[in-house]
């Protein structure tokens, strides 16, 4: 029932989206990336520091500040964010680390899932409303949906990016089919392998493998 | 360097095997390398080093390999001779696997993208393990690609010796991996800056 409830909302949120109906803030100066854990955060890492080293990356560093959102219990995606922009040079105050609740640990029961993905969705739309990003980067994790709905209906002007995981090489991930279907990753949804591309016909963008 | 016979690295033999599970729980495929008999298969072809790297996997002891007593890994690498002139070592983590991956003639990586990137993009043998208990299984897809495109060897928990026997029955067939295709930064840059 509260799944059902859930799902509806969510639903009506992309339609509010399809219809242009996108209310609240225009775009502020962040850039938002959602580094989801294990192999979800070493891809990003790998992707982002490829992206925001180059030319155009530089211009982005130097007009956006770049929020990484990480679970309370990942202090190694923590880790990794800061690494990556000290690496890059960074000042202190030119990223952010947002530590949010995880919506699920991985074994929860069917029930507290539901419980923690509801608030999960709270507390994303308040991180999101505050930072307006421009550009939202995800590639996979659970947590990263709730974030995007919020981004799409929140934040006139965001861009929003999804990268499927190069694991999959023959079909999409649950969250990959979700952001599909909903159509919420309106700057590019990418998929790493051609033959995956290729299934999903025009639907979807490759442009090369983090690996 | 080349992929003929065995890795060379300025002349010495890459006498080192590494097995590793990245940051991931995987008991079954840490358990299965602590085992005398792989270890003297190993030997046999001219390995003297077996690195094991357990991540969040149970500690295993008493064990084959590393012998029981008081230790336990929380105080860091442990190292034990089970074997005369063949060391076995063993940890969680450590701040990064590039030293012990450089000195590795083979892998034998949890199937992870990200250790099996790693593993190729340095030119390594691979041999990668699904985790079969994992939800939906997701990595054997990966494996399975990468096997028939020529790049890795591919094992269940069980088939650890036949496939370290395969492997070196064919140290010239696999593929060099060559890495990465850039682009997916730029694609997203390119997109944003013309809709800014």
């Amino acid at each position: 029932m509260i799944f059902a409830a859930a799902l509806a909302a969510a639903l009506a949120a992309a339609l509010a989206v399809c219809l242009g109906l996108a209310l609240g803030r225009r775009s502020g100066g962040t850039c938002l990336f959602v580094l989801g854990s294990g192999g979800h955060t070493a891809e990003m890492v790998q992707l982002l520091k490829g992206m925001l080293s180059s030319g155009d990356g530089e211009r982005l560093r130097r007009g956006f500040r770049r929020v990484y959102v990480v679970a309370k219990t990942d202090a190694l995606s923590a880790r990794k964010a800061v690494a990556l922009e000290e690496s890059l040079g960074s000042s202190d105050s030119s990223y952010r680390i947002e530590r949010i609740d995880r919506a699920r640990e991985v074994g929860q029961s069917y029930i507290t899932s539901l419980v923690s993905t509801l608030r999960s969705f709270v507390t994303t739309a308040s991180l999101v409303w505050r930072y307006r990003p421009g550009m939202v980067v995800v590639n996979g994790p659970g947590t990263c949906l709730p974030i995007v709905v919020w981004a799409r209906v929140l934040v006139r002007g965001c861009r929003v990016y999804y990268v499927e995981s190069i694991a999959r090489v023959d079909h999409l991930s649950l969250t990959g089919r979700m952001l599909l279907t909903l159509g919420l990753a309106n700057g590019g949804f990418f998929v790493q392998w051609k033959e995956l591309a290729d299934k999903l016909k025009g639907r979807v963008r490759h442009a090369g493998r983090v690996y | 360097d080349g992929r003929d016979g065995r890795d060379v690295l300025g002349g010495r033999k890459r006498s080192t095997v590494l097995v590793t599970v990245g940051t991931t729980r995987f008991d079954a495929l840490t358990r299965a390398a602590d085992s005398l008999s792989l270890v003297r298969l190993l030997a046999s072809h001219g390995y003297d080093r077996l690195v094991i790297q357990i991540g969040s996997s149970e500690t295993f002891f008493p064990s084959e390999l590393l012998g029981d007593g008081e230790r336990t890994l929380e105080d860091g690498t442990i190292t034990a001779t089970p074997l005369d002139g063949f060391q076995v070592t063993c940890f969680r983590y450590a701040p990064t696997l590039q030293d012990v991956m450089d000195e590795a003639g083979l892998v034998i990586s949890h199937a992870g993208a990200g250790s099996i990137f790693e593993g190729l993009r340095a030119g390594k043998r691979l041999i990668a393990v699904p985790n079969r208990d994992l939800m939906d299984n997701h990595q054997a897809d990966l494996c399975a690609h990468l096997k028939s495109s020529g790049y890795i060897e591919v094992a269940d928990v069980d088939g650890l010796e036949e496939a370290v026997v395969r492997m070196e029955r064919r140290p010239v067939d696999l593929k060099a991996y060559e890495g990465g295709i850039p682009g997916i930064g730029e694609a997203i840059l390119g997109d944003f800056f013309q809709h800014l």
